[in-house]
Protein backbone atom coordinates (compact mmCIF):
# COMPACT_ATOMS: atom_id res chain seq x y z
CA UNK A 1 0.00 0.00 0.00
CA UNK A 2 3.19 2.56 0.05
CA UNK A 3 4.55 1.36 -3.06
CA UNK A 4 5.11 5.08 -4.18
CA UNK A 5 7.26 5.58 -1.26
CA UNK A 6 9.00 2.47 -1.53
CA UNK A 7 9.73 3.14 -5.39
CA UNK A 8 10.83 6.76 -4.45
CA UNK A 9 13.59 5.25 -1.72
CA UNK A 10 14.08 2.34 -3.86
CA UNK A 11 15.35 4.62 -7.06
CA UNK A 12 17.26 6.75 -4.71
CA UNK A 13 19.43 3.40 -3.59
CA UNK A 14 20.07 2.66 -7.35
CA UNK A 15 21.13 5.85 -7.91
CA UNK A 16 23.38 5.72 -5.58
CA UNK A 17 24.99 2.36 -6.13
CA UNK A 18 25.45 3.73 -9.60
CA UNK A 19 27.32 7.20 -9.17
CA UNK A 20 30.32 5.01 -9.28
CA UNK A 21 29.90 3.21 -11.92
CA UNK A 22 28.64 5.55 -14.86
CA UNK A 23 26.93 2.36 -17.02
CA UNK A 24 26.11 3.26 -20.49
CA UNK A 25 22.64 1.94 -20.13
CA UNK A 26 20.32 0.34 -16.85
CA UNK A 27 19.05 -3.12 -17.67
CA UNK A 28 17.56 -4.26 -14.61
CA UNK A 29 16.88 -3.43 -11.13
CA UNK A 30 16.25 -7.36 -8.86
CA UNK A 31 14.47 -6.61 -5.73
CA UNK A 32 13.30 -9.21 -3.52
CA UNK A 33 10.10 -9.35 -1.86
CA UNK A 34 8.69 -11.38 1.27
CA UNK A 35 5.12 -11.73 0.91
CA UNK A 36 4.51 -10.19 4.75
CA UNK A 37 6.19 -7.07 3.20
CA UNK A 38 2.49 -6.28 2.04
CA UNK A 39 3.93 -4.82 -0.81
CA UNK A 40 2.20 -5.55 -4.29
CA UNK A 41 4.36 -6.04 -7.12
CA UNK A 42 2.41 -4.62 -9.99
CA UNK A 43 1.86 -1.21 -8.30
CA UNK A 44 5.69 -1.31 -7.38
CA UNK A 45 6.36 -2.18 -10.96
CA UNK A 46 3.94 0.94 -11.86
CA UNK A 47 5.90 3.39 -9.88
CA UNK A 48 9.00 2.32 -10.59
CA UNK A 49 8.69 3.12 -14.36
CA UNK A 50 6.98 6.03 -13.51
CA UNK A 51 9.65 7.82 -11.22
CA UNK A 52 12.74 6.31 -12.75
CA UNK A 53 11.82 8.36 -16.26
CA UNK A 54 14.26 11.08 -16.53
CA UNK A 55 17.00 9.26 -14.47
CA UNK A 56 19.58 7.04 -15.47
CA UNK A 57 17.14 3.94 -14.43
CA UNK A 58 14.85 5.13 -17.20
CA UNK A 59 13.74 1.90 -19.45
CA UNK A 60 15.27 -0.65 -17.05
CA UNK A 61 13.47 -3.62 -16.05
CA UNK A 62 12.17 -3.98 -12.42
CA UNK A 63 12.53 -7.77 -11.82
CA UNK A 64 10.60 -9.21 -8.32
CA UNK A 65 11.74 -12.26 -6.66
CA UNK A 66 8.98 -13.43 -4.22
CA UNK A 67 9.68 -15.61 -1.13
CA UNK A 68 6.69 -17.43 0.20
CA UNK A 69 6.15 -16.85 4.55
CA UNK A 70 7.37 -19.94 5.89
CA UNK A 71 6.53 -21.09 9.39
CA UNK A 72 9.42 -23.29 12.02
CA UNK A 73 7.01 -26.41 13.25
CA UNK A 74 9.17 -27.09 16.64
CA UNK A 75 7.89 -30.48 16.94
CA UNK A 76 9.07 -31.75 13.04
CA UNK A 77 11.83 -29.57 13.25
CA UNK A 78 10.83 -28.28 9.38
CA UNK A 79 9.62 -25.28 7.77
CA UNK A 80 6.12 -25.22 6.08
CA UNK A 81 4.81 -22.82 3.95
CA UNK A 82 2.45 -20.52 6.16
CA UNK A 83 -1.31 -21.87 6.22
CA UNK A 84 -4.66 -20.29 7.64
CA UNK A 85 -4.79 -21.26 10.96
CA UNK A 86 -0.54 -21.68 10.87
CA UNK A 87 -0.76 -25.60 11.91
CA UNK A 88 1.79 -27.95 10.83
CA UNK A 89 0.21 -29.98 7.58
CA UNK A 90 2.69 -33.23 9.17
CA UNK A 91 1.79 -32.96 12.24
CA UNK A 92 -0.97 -30.38 13.20
CA UNK A 93 1.39 -28.84 15.76
CA UNK A 94 1.22 -24.95 16.02
CA UNK A 95 4.07 -23.47 13.84
CA UNK A 96 6.30 -20.33 14.56
CA UNK A 97 6.50 -17.13 12.34
CA UNK A 98 10.47 -16.98 10.87
CA UNK A 99 12.42 -14.50 9.05
CA UNK A 100 11.33 -16.15 5.93
CA UNK A 101 8.80 -13.68 3.89
CA UNK A 102 9.98 -10.72 5.39
CA UNK A 103 12.62 -10.06 2.69
CA UNK A 104 12.49 -6.29 0.73
CA UNK A 105 15.73 -5.83 -0.06
CA UNK A 106 17.58 -4.76 -3.48
CA UNK A 107 19.78 -7.37 -4.79
CA UNK A 108 21.58 -6.35 -7.61
CA UNK A 109 21.67 -3.84 -10.81
CA UNK A 110 22.22 -5.41 -14.05
CA UNK A 111 23.77 -2.87 -16.41
CA UNK A 112 25.69 -2.45 -19.59
CA UNK A 113 29.34 -1.04 -19.08
CA UNK A 114 29.77 -0.31 -22.61
CA UNK A 115 33.18 -2.16 -21.91
CA UNK A 116 31.37 -4.98 -24.21
CA UNK A 117 31.64 -7.53 -21.08
CA UNK B 1 26.93 -6.64 -22.67
CA UNK B 2 25.50 -6.89 -19.16
CA UNK B 3 27.14 -6.68 -16.19
CA UNK B 4 25.37 -7.44 -12.49
CA UNK B 5 26.34 -5.42 -9.03
CA UNK B 6 26.13 -6.53 -6.23
CA UNK B 7 23.72 -4.27 -3.68
CA UNK B 8 21.60 -6.21 -0.74
CA UNK B 9 20.49 -3.05 0.41
CA UNK B 10 17.59 -2.75 2.80
CA UNK B 11 14.80 -0.58 0.76
CA UNK B 12 13.65 1.60 3.92
CA UNK B 13 17.07 2.48 4.76
CA UNK B 14 16.55 6.21 4.48
CA UNK B 15 14.29 5.51 7.42
CA UNK B 16 16.20 3.78 9.40
CA UNK B 17 18.96 6.43 9.48
CA UNK B 18 15.96 8.83 10.52
CA UNK B 19 14.58 6.44 13.15
CA UNK B 20 18.47 6.50 14.97
CA UNK B 21 18.04 10.11 14.88
CA UNK B 22 14.73 10.15 17.28
CA UNK B 23 16.28 6.98 19.42
CA UNK B 24 19.09 9.45 20.15
CA UNK B 25 16.98 12.45 20.37
CA UNK B 26 14.65 10.74 23.03
CA UNK B 27 17.51 9.38 24.57
CA UNK B 28 19.12 12.75 25.57
CA UNK B 29 15.95 14.31 26.20
CA UNK B 30 14.21 11.47 28.36
CA UNK B 31 11.44 10.87 26.01
CA UNK B 32 9.26 7.79 26.06
CA UNK B 33 7.93 7.37 22.81
CA UNK B 34 4.87 5.32 22.18
CA UNK B 35 3.81 3.96 18.59
CA UNK B 36 0.13 3.60 18.41
CA UNK B 37 -1.23 1.07 15.82
CA UNK B 38 -3.83 -0.17 14.34
CA UNK B 39 -7.10 -0.71 12.20
CA UNK B 40 -9.26 2.20 11.83
CA UNK B 41 -11.97 2.44 14.69
CA UNK B 42 -9.88 -0.02 16.57
CA UNK B 43 -9.79 2.15 19.43
CA UNK B 44 -6.30 3.98 18.61
CA UNK B 45 -7.78 7.18 20.38
CA UNK B 46 -9.25 6.11 23.13
CA UNK B 47 -6.63 3.83 24.41
CA UNK B 48 -4.68 7.31 24.09
CA UNK B 49 -7.36 8.87 26.02
CA UNK B 50 -7.79 6.57 28.73
CA UNK B 51 -3.77 7.12 29.09
CA UNK B 52 -4.03 10.28 29.16
CA UNK B 53 -6.66 10.44 32.06
CA UNK B 54 -4.77 8.12 33.98
CA UNK B 55 -1.18 9.69 33.80
CA UNK B 56 -1.63 13.30 32.94
CA UNK B 57 -1.00 14.45 36.45
CA UNK B 58 1.85 12.04 37.26
CA UNK B 59 3.92 12.69 34.10
CA UNK B 60 4.53 14.93 30.97
CA UNK B 61 2.08 13.87 27.92
CA UNK B 62 2.35 15.13 24.43
CA UNK B 63 0.35 13.35 21.62
CA UNK B 64 1.29 13.33 17.75
CA UNK B 65 -1.51 12.41 15.43
CA UNK B 66 -0.92 10.92 12.32
CA UNK B 67 -4.09 11.26 10.18
CA UNK B 68 -4.27 10.41 6.56
CA UNK B 69 -6.59 14.28 6.24
CA UNK B 70 -8.77 15.28 8.94
CA UNK B 71 -8.31 16.67 12.40
CA UNK B 72 -10.98 15.42 14.36
CA UNK B 73 -8.98 12.92 16.72
CA UNK B 74 -6.30 15.84 17.21
CA UNK B 75 -9.01 18.02 18.16
CA UNK B 76 -10.54 15.35 20.88
CA UNK B 77 -7.40 15.31 22.66
CA UNK B 78 -6.82 18.87 22.69
CA UNK B 79 -10.14 19.29 25.00
CA UNK B 80 -7.92 17.36 27.42
CA UNK B 81 -5.05 19.40 27.99
CA UNK B 82 -2.42 18.10 27.01
CA UNK B 83 -0.07 19.34 24.12
CA UNK B 84 -1.41 18.00 20.42
CA UNK B 85 0.39 17.80 17.23
CA UNK B 86 -1.21 16.89 13.99
CA UNK B 87 0.75 15.12 10.93
CA UNK B 88 -1.71 14.85 7.71
CA UNK B 89 0.22 12.11 5.44
CA UNK B 90 -1.93 13.51 2.67
CA UNK B 91 -3.20 10.36 1.72
CA UNK B 92 -0.24 7.84 3.18
CA UNK B 93 -0.97 5.38 4.25
CA UNK B 94 1.62 4.94 7.43
CA UNK B 95 3.90 7.68 8.97
CA UNK B 96 7.66 8.05 8.68
CA UNK B 97 10.07 8.45 10.75
CA UNK B 98 11.31 12.05 9.53
CA UNK B 99 7.65 13.70 9.88
CA UNK B 100 8.12 12.33 13.39
CA UNK B 101 11.45 13.68 13.80
CA UNK B 102 9.38 17.37 13.13
CA UNK B 103 7.10 16.78 14.97
CA UNK B 104 9.10 16.26 18.28
CA UNK B 105 11.28 19.47 17.78
CA UNK B 106 8.15 21.58 16.83
CA UNK B 107 6.31 20.37 20.32
CA UNK B 108 8.62 21.76 22.78
CA UNK B 109 8.67 19.09 25.04
CA UNK B 110 9.55 18.96 28.27
CA UNK B 111 12.36 16.87 29.59
CA UNK B 112 10.77 13.71 30.60
CA UNK B 113 7.57 13.63 28.40
CA UNK B 114 5.68 10.45 27.48
CA UNK B 115 4.78 10.81 23.54
CA UNK B 116 2.04 8.71 22.50
CA UNK B 117 2.04 8.71 18.21
CA UNK B 118 -1.50 7.70 16.69
CA UNK B 119 -0.31 5.93 13.55
CA UNK B 120 -2.42 5.55 10.25
CA UNK B 121 -5.60 2.80 10.61
CA UNK B 122 -3.84 0.31 9.05
CA UNK B 123 -2.66 -2.94 9.85
CA UNK B 124 -0.04 -3.77 7.47
CA UNK B 125 2.18 -0.83 5.86
CA UNK B 126 2.84 0.81 9.86
CA UNK B 127 4.89 -1.97 10.84
CA UNK B 128 7.36 -1.69 8.34
CA UNK B 129 8.26 2.26 9.52
CA UNK B 130 10.43 2.20 12.46
CA UNK B 131 9.77 5.59 14.11
CA UNK B 132 12.62 5.39 16.73
CA UNK B 133 9.61 4.64 19.16
CA UNK B 134 10.69 2.99 22.88
CA UNK B 135 7.39 0.63 22.04
CA UNK B 136 5.06 -0.13 19.89
CA UNK B 137 1.56 -0.95 21.34
CA UNK B 138 -1.44 -2.40 18.51
CA UNK B 139 -4.90 -2.00 19.36
CA UNK B 140 -7.14 -4.81 17.71
CA UNK B 141 -10.34 -4.77 18.54
CA UNK B 142 -12.71 -7.77 19.01
CA UNK B 143 -15.34 -6.34 16.93
CA UNK B 144 -12.70 -7.03 14.11
CA UNK B 145 -13.01 -10.84 14.36
CA UNK B 146 -10.35 -13.74 16.08
CA UNK B 147 -8.58 -14.26 13.10
CA UNK B 148 -6.48 -10.57 13.00
CA UNK B 149 -3.24 -12.24 14.14
CA UNK B 150 -3.29 -14.94 11.60
CA UNK B 151 -3.78 -12.01 8.75
CA UNK B 152 -1.49 -9.64 9.42
CA UNK B 153 1.29 -11.40 11.74
CA UNK B 154 4.28 -8.88 10.96
CA UNK B 155 1.58 -6.29 12.74
CA UNK B 156 1.26 -8.24 16.00
CA UNK B 157 5.13 -10.03 16.25
CA UNK B 158 6.21 -6.18 16.29
CA UNK B 159 4.24 -4.84 18.75
CA UNK B 160 5.21 -5.10 22.24
CA UNK B 161 1.84 -5.49 23.69
CA UNK B 162 -1.57 -6.02 22.22
CA UNK B 163 -4.29 -4.27 23.62
CA UNK B 164 -7.41 -6.13 22.46
CA UNK B 165 -10.64 -3.44 22.92
CA UNK B 166 -14.14 -3.57 22.84
CA UNK B 167 -14.06 -7.05 24.65
CA UNK B 168 -17.30 -6.07 26.16
CA UNK B 169 -19.20 -7.28 22.91
CA UNK B 170 -16.72 -10.35 22.12
CA UNK B 171 -19.21 -12.83 23.21
CA UNK B 172 -22.61 -11.02 21.37
CA UNK B 173 -20.62 -11.38 18.12
CA UNK B 174 -18.81 -14.70 18.37
CA UNK B 175 -15.37 -13.67 19.09
CA UNK B 176 -13.35 -17.14 19.61
CA UNK B 177 -10.46 -16.17 22.26
CA UNK B 178 -8.75 -19.43 22.04
CA UNK B 179 -8.15 -19.18 18.70
CA UNK B 180 -7.41 -15.56 18.71
CA UNK B 181 -4.41 -16.06 21.80
CA UNK B 182 -3.23 -19.26 19.63
CA UNK B 183 -2.50 -16.92 16.67
CA UNK B 184 -0.67 -14.55 18.96
CA UNK B 185 1.51 -17.63 20.44
CA UNK B 186 2.60 -18.80 17.45
CA UNK B 187 3.63 -15.22 16.62
CA UNK B 188 4.85 -13.88 19.68
CA UNK B 189 6.43 -16.78 22.09
CA UNK B 190 6.55 -16.36 25.59
CA UNK B 191 7.09 -12.74 24.97
CA UNK B 192 3.06 -11.97 24.63
CA UNK B 193 1.68 -9.24 26.22
CA UNK B 194 -1.81 -8.91 25.77
CA UNK B 195 -4.60 -6.86 27.48
CA UNK B 196 -8.26 -7.79 26.89
CA UNK B 197 -10.48 -4.49 27.39
CA UNK B 198 -13.50 -2.20 26.80
CA UNK B 199 -12.89 1.67 26.30
CA UNK B 200 -16.60 2.01 26.98
CA UNK B 201 -17.13 -0.39 30.81
CA UNK B 202 -13.83 0.49 31.74
CA UNK B 203 -13.53 -3.51 32.21
CA UNK B 204 -9.76 -4.49 32.16
CA UNK B 205 -8.28 -0.94 32.28
CA UNK B 206 -7.04 -1.56 36.11
CA UNK B 207 -4.78 -4.38 34.21
CA UNK B 208 -3.39 -2.07 31.16
CA UNK B 209 -2.85 0.88 33.70
CA UNK B 210 -0.92 -0.97 36.27
CA UNK B 211 1.58 -2.36 33.16
CA UNK B 212 1.54 1.26 32.06
CA UNK B 213 2.14 2.78 35.74
CA UNK B 214 5.14 0.32 36.36
CA UNK B 215 6.96 0.74 33.16
CA UNK B 216 6.69 4.61 33.15
CA UNK B 217 7.97 5.13 36.85
CA UNK B 218 11.08 2.56 36.23
CA UNK B 219 12.29 4.48 32.93
CA UNK B 220 11.36 8.17 34.36
CA UNK B 221 13.19 7.13 37.57
CA UNK B 222 16.35 5.64 36.04
CA UNK B 223 19.51 7.68 36.51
Amino acid sequence: MHEYFVAQQLIKIAEDELKEVRPKKVLSVKVVVGELSGIIDESLKFYFDVLTKGTILEGSKLEIVQKKALLFCSSCQSLFERTKDFLCPKCKSLGKLTEHGKEFYIESIEVDDGNGN
Amino acid sequence: MGMEIKVIKDILQRNEFSADNIRKLAKENKWFLINVMGSPGAGKTSFIKAMINTFKDKFNIAVIEGDVASTIDAEEISKLGVGVLQINTGGACHLVADSINEALLNLNLKRSTVVFIENIGNLICPSSFDLGENMRVVVSSAAEGDDKPYKYPIMFESSDIVVLSKIDVAEIIGFDMEKYTKGLKAIKGDNLKLFGVSFKTLEGLTELESYFSKLFSSYFNQK
